[in-house]
C-alpha cells in the first residue's frame, strides 16, 4: 500500500486549566488515505474536535504533547508557522460545526471565498494592504478573477443566483445557504484533505443529506481524503468508508464501516449503535448509555470506558489496553474482546431525566 | 425602513439642538451680572453708567422683552449666521470664531490621529498576547495616560521638549511644528481610553468561530488581525472616538491655553473672564452642534461597519 495522505500517530493534546491538565485527546493514530471518508465517530467530549483541530494546528489553547501528524511526508507537529500556512491555503482545508458563527459577519460572502482564493494563489506572499482592499495596494484585477471564481463556487454549491448573492452578508443567508458558502470557502483552495468537524448537526435532514452527497462527489471525483467528525451514527453509515470510534481521546475501535456497524466488537461501541433510533425495533424504548463521559483531567489508568462498561474487569483499570487487530483493518482496544456476539444484550431499562442523563 | 429611520433620527436631532440653544441663550440669564449695564460700562470708557441709561439702552436693545421674544430675534440671528457683536471688541462672534476655528480644527485633528496611531497598535499588541510583557507596558501606558492631567503633560513637554532639548518651540501657532507638542498632550490621554477599549473589543472578538476559519484559510496571523478581527471590534471603537471629540473639544480650552495657541478655547476662557457672553454663547452653541452632529454621524456609521445593524438600531 502507498503512503496514506494523513497518518497521526499517538496523538496527545492536552489543554492546561485550573482544575489540572486535561487530556483531550490521549494517544490517538489513525490514518486517512486519497479518496477516502474516515468518519470519527463519539460522544460530546470524547476529543473527536480537538483532534481534528489538532491535524490543522489551530489546537490553541491546548497544546500537542507528543505524537506525529504527518501530511503527505510533512511532519505538521513540527512544522513552522509558514509551512502550516502554505498548506492550509492549498492542501488543507477545514469545515466547522455551526455556519452561523463560522463566517465572518461583516465580509460579503463572495468576498470571503474570494479571499480564500487569492490566499491559494498568492502563495503565502499575502500583503496586509493587498488584504485589506487599501486602493493602490490592491491588486484589483486578482481580486476581481478571485470574485468571480467565488460566483463559481457559489454556482457548483447549488446556490440561486450566486452573481447577487455573492455580494450579500452571512446573515441574509439561510443555515443550509451559510453551510455550502463554508464548503465554498474550503473548496476554494483545491485541498487534498478536507477535516470537517460535524458539518451537519445545525442543519435540517434534506440540507444534511445534500452536504453530505457532496463530500461523497469530492471524494469521488476530485480524489479528495475527507476526515468527518460526527456524533451521528446515521451519517457515518450514509457517508464514510472506514470509522473511528473514538472514546475519551482514545480509539476505540476502528475498521470499514459495514464490519464496525453490523458487526461492533468493543462495548462502546456495541452501546452507542444500541442507543441508535434506527437499531430499536418499534415500541421498544431507545437505550441510552449508561454514566456519563469521563472527567479527562490529568488523563486516565486504564480504559477510559471502564466505568461505563458491563464487561469491566480489574485488568482493565490497570496498565495501558492493547490494540488488536480483530481482521486486518478492523482494530480494537478491549482486553475483554472478543464478547459474545449478541447485540447489547438484557437492556437495561432506563429514562431520560431531564437534565439528558439517565436513571435506572 | 431605512429613511424613517432616517427622519427620526433627524427629527431627534432637531430637538436635541433645540435644547442645546435654549440652554446657551438662557446661560445669560443666570449669570450674574447685567449685559445692559456691562455693555455701557465698556462704552463709557469703564464708568459707572447711570440708572437712567441703563433704562434706556434696555428698552432700544429689546433686553426688556420677554425671554421667548428675544431667544426667537437671536435665534433668528443665530439661523442668518449673525451670532451678534462682542462686549469688548468691534468684531462680530462669527468672525472672531472664524478666525480661531482654523487652529482649534487642526490641534483636534491632529490629536485624534495621535491618539489613533498610538491607540490602535497598542489596544491590538495587548490584546493578541494578554497577560505577555507587551500587554502590560501597553495597559501600564494606558493607566498613565488616563492619569495624567493634560495641563501637567503639556508643561513637561515644553519643559523636556522645548526647553531642555530644543526640539519644538514654546508657545504659538505659527506653524506645523507648532502643533506637535499640543497634539501629543491632547492625543495621549484620548490614547489612552481607546487603546483599552481596542484591547477589550479585540479580545472579545479573537475568541470568535470566524477568526478559526480566517487562520484555517492560511491566511497570515496579520491579516486575520487585521482585517477579520478588527473590523469586527470596531463599532464600540467607533462609539468611543466619537465621543472623545467632544473631549478634544474640552481637552482643546486647556491645551490651547498651556500652549498660548489662539483657538476656540482660549477664546472661550477670554470671553469667560470678561463675561462676553456673546462669544461665550456662540462658542458654547457651535461645540454643542459638533457633538450632536458627530453623534449623528457615528450612529450613521455602525450600519456600515456592521452590516447587521440596521440604520438606527443600537450596536448588538
Amino acid at each position: 500500500m502507498s503512503k496514506p495522505l494523513l497518518r497521526v500517530e499517538d496523538l496527545h493534546t492536552r489543554f492546561d486549566t485550573d482544575r489540572g491538565t486535561v487530556h483531550a485527546v490521549d494517544g490517538t493514530s489513525f490514518t486517512v488515505d486519497r479518496g477516502e471518508i474516515v468518519g470519527v465517530l463519539g460522544e460530546s467530549g470524547s476529543g473527536k474536535s480537538v483532534t481534528a483541530r489538532s491535524i490543522c494546528r489551530l489546537e490553541d489553547p491546548g497544546r500537542i504533547a507528543g505524537g506525529t501528524i504527518e501530511f503527505e511526508g510533512i511532519e505538521l507537529t513540527t512544522a513552522e508557522e509558514s509551512t502550516l500556512r502554505r498548506l492550509r491555503g492549498n492542501e488543507i482545508s477545514m469545515v466547522f460545526q455551526d455556519p452561523t458563527e463560522t463566517l465572518n459577519p461583516v465580509f460579503p460572502v463572495g468576498e470571503q471565498i474570494a479571499e480564500a482564493v487569492r490566499i491559494h494563489e498568492t502563495n503565502d506572499r499575502q500583503r496586509l494592504l493587498d488584504f485589506l482592499g487599501v486602493p493602490p495596494f490592491r491588486d484589483r484585477s486578482a481580486w476581481a478573477d478571485a470574485r468571480e471564481r467565488a460566483v463559481e463556487l457559489l454556482g457548483q454549491m447549488d446556490i440561486p443566483s450566486p452573481k447577487s448573492r455573492s455580494t450579500a452578508f452571512p446573515h441574509e443567508f439561510s443555515g443550509g445557504l451559510r453551510q455550502r458558502a463554508v464548503l465554498a470557502v474550503a473548496l476554494a483552495s483545491e485541498p487534498s484533505l478536507l477535516i470537517a468537524d460535524e458539518p451537519t448537526t445545525a442543519l435540517d435532514t434534506t440540507t444534511q443529506a445534500d452536504i453530505l452527497r457532496r463530500l461523497r462527489s469530492l471524494r469521488d471525483e476530485r480524489d479528495v481524503g475527507i476526515l468527518l467528525i460526527t456524533h451521528d451514527i446515521g451519517v457515518i453509515a450514509q457517508t464514510c468508508d472506514r470509522v473511528i470510534v473514538l472514546y475519551g481521546g482514545q480509539v476505540m475501535e476502528a475498521g470499514p464501516v459495514e464490519r464496525v456497524l453490523t458487526d461492533p466488537a468493543h462495548p462502546y461501541t456495541r452501546s452507542l449503535l444500541a442507543c441508535s433510533v434506527r437499531n430499536t425495533d418499534s415500541g421498544e424504548r431507545i437505550h441510552s448509555a449508561q454514566g456519563r463521559p469521563p472527567d479527562p483531567v490529568d488523563g486516565h489508568e486504564g480504559c477510559p470506558f471502564a466505568d461505563r462498561c458491563r464487561h469491566t474487569t480489574a485488568a482493565c483499570r490497570e496498565g495501558p489496553i492493547p490494540t488488536t487487530e480483530r481482521s486486518s483493518e478492523h482494530r480494537l482496544s478491549c482486553l475483554e474482546a472478543p464478547l459474545p456476539a449478541t447485540r447489547e444484550s438484557s437492556p437495561q431499562r432506563v429514562s431520560p431525566t431531564p437534565d439528558g442523563g439517565t436513571t435506572e | 425602513m431605512n429613511g424613517w429611520h432616517l427622519s427620526k433620527r433627524l427629527l431627534t436631532m432637531g430637538v436635541v439642538l433645540f435644547a442645546v440653544s435654549l440652554l446657551t441663550y438662557g446661560l445669560i440669564f443666570v449669570t450674574p451680572g447685567d449685559p445692559a449695564r456691562t455693555i455701557l460700562t465698556q462704552q463709557m470708557g469703564g464708568q459707572s453708567p447711570s440708572q437712567a441709561a441703563v433704562e434706556q439702552f434696555r428698552v432700544a436693545n429689546g433686553l426688556d422683552d420677554p425671554f421667548p421674544m428675544q431667544y426667537a430675534r437671536w435665534m433668528g440671528d443665530v439661523l442668518r449666521g449673525d451670532l451678534g457683536q462682542s462686549y469688548y471688541s468691534d468684531q462680530a462672534v462669527s468672525a472672531m470664531i472664524a478666525q480661531r476655528l482654523p487652529n482649534t480644527i487642526a490641534l483636534a485633528v491632529a490629536s485624534m490621529l495621535v491618539a489613533i496611531v498610538i491607540a490602535i497598535p497598542a489596544g491590538i499588541a495587548s490584546a493578541v498576547e494578554p497577560g505577555s510583557r507587551t500587554d502590560y507596558a501597553a495597559q501600564l501606558g494606558a493607566l498613565v495616560g488616563i492619569s495624567m492631567p493634560n495641563f501637567w503633560l503639556g508643561y513637561l513637554l515644553i519643559i523636556v521638549c522645548s526647553l531642555w532639548l530644543d526640539l519644538f518651540p514654546v508657545a504659538g501657532a505659527e506653524g506645523p511644528e507648532y502643533l506637535v507638542l499640543p497634539a501629543l498632550t491632547l492625543g495621549s490621554g484620548m490614547a489612552a481610553v481607546i487603546a483599552r477599549l481596542v484591547r477589550t473589543a479585540m479580545l472579545d472578538v479573537l475568541d470568535d468561530a470566524y477568526i478559526r476559519t480566517a487562520r484555517s484559510k492560511g491566511l497570515r496571523e496579520r491579516i486575520v488581525v487585521y482585517k477579520h478581527a478588527l473590523r469586527n471590534a470596531l463599532v464600540p471603537v467607533v462609539t468611543i472616538v466619537g465621543l472623545q471629540l467632544s473631549y478634544v473639544l474640552n481637552g482643546a480650552v486647556v491645551v490651547e491655553v498651556v500652549f498660548q495657541r489662539p483657538g476656540l478655547g482660549t477664546l472661550l476662557v477670554d470671553a469667560i473672564f470678561a463675561r462676553d457672553y456673546p462669544v461665550v454663547q456662540g462658542v458654547t452653541l457651535l461645540i454643542g452642534v459638533v457633538f450632536v452632529v458627530t453623534n449623528f454621524v457615528v450612529d450613521l456609521t455602525y450600519s456600515r461597519l456592521d452590516p447587521r445593524i440596521e440604520l438606527g438600531g443600537e450596536p448588538t
